[in-house]
């Protein structure tokens, strides 16, 4: 899904693939420690936003 | 008549980034593995994939806007996310290699010892008691998949034992707890200050800390 030449959906799984890949770098490296509480209910509404985005009905052409 | 303009060539656009970037990804994966596996290189998996998973995610915030079909890296992305979160929820490392391999340090330091896959041995009989920390030593093991076995001599009465596994077994000293994250301790099993503190984890697998 593109709007105003940018593909919404690439970017919100961008974002919340640097989000999560900050946290796991910081869980490996023993600064942060992730709980299974916090780990599967975030991926859980990662998964749900991303899903959520990319079934958004496409806008109707302009007429004309 | 008019004639139709010719057809754009196929390089006109240029190199779609989205591929060229999975494409790149994919090859330094590659590559790194292989060194890896020629032990020319050690590559600590443990940081490689979240790491990877930033670039992943960089690339499509880059890419975004070309308005390009960006499903390999978002798959990619995926499947780097289900195997990090894997590897958080049951303490999964990525690194240590593969394979039985049994430690028999001299010394009471502080050590750590890794596996991802298969059966690790701390015989601790050869240690000395005498010319360590007398503040005490931390020994830390952590196996992904498989087996970890510490082996204490009766020589060292003070321990302070920290055993869990994400789906197992813990057996400390007889004390026995199975099934999901069984945990022991942290516990000390005598009254003075403990000389060696054992921190012990086990994504799927078993603990067994005993005497020899």
């Amino acid at each position: 899904m593109t709007e105003r030449g940018v593909d919404r959906v690439a970017l919100a799984f961008g974002i919340a693939f640097v989000a999560a890949g900050v946290l796991f770098l910081l869980d490996r490296l023993d600064l942060l420690e992730l709980e299974v509480s916090y780990v599967l209910p975030i991926f859980l509404i990662a998964l749900g936003v991303g899903i959520a985005l990319g079934g958004r009905p496409k806008e109707p052409p302009a007429p004309g | 008549m008019s004639e139709l303009p010719p057809p754009p060539s196929p390089g006109a656009r240029g190199w779609p980034l989205g591929r060229l970037l999975f494409g790149a990804i994919l090859v330094l994966l590659g590559i790194g593995w292989l060194l890896d596996s020629l032990d020319v290189a050690t590559l600590d998996w443990d940081l490689f994939l979240p790491i990877g998973l930033i670039v992943v995610g960089v690339a499509l915030v880059v890419t975004a806007r070309r308005g390009e079909g960006q499903g390999g890296l978002i798959a990619l992305g995926i499947v780097l996310t289900v195997l990090l979160t894997i590897g958080t929820v049951v303490k999964i490392p990525f690194s240590g290699g593969v394979g039985d391999r049994t430690e028999r340090p001299v010394s009471l330091q502080d050590r750590t010892y890794r596996l991802a896959i298969g059966k690790l041995t701390i015989d601790l009989g050869d240690v000395a008691t005498s010319g360590g920390d007398p503040a005490g030593a931390r020994i830390e093991a952590r196996v992904g998949i498989g087996e970890l076995v510490v082996i204490v001599p009766d020589r060292i009465p003070c321990v302070s034992t920290h055993a869990r596994a994400g789906l197992g077994e813990v057996n400390v000293f007889g004390e026995t707890q199975g099934g999901i994250a069984p945990e022991y301790g942290p516990e000390d099993v005598c009254l003075a200050p403990p000389v060696l503190e054992l921190e012990l984890s086990v994504g799927i697998g078993d603990i067994e800390v005993r005497r020899d």
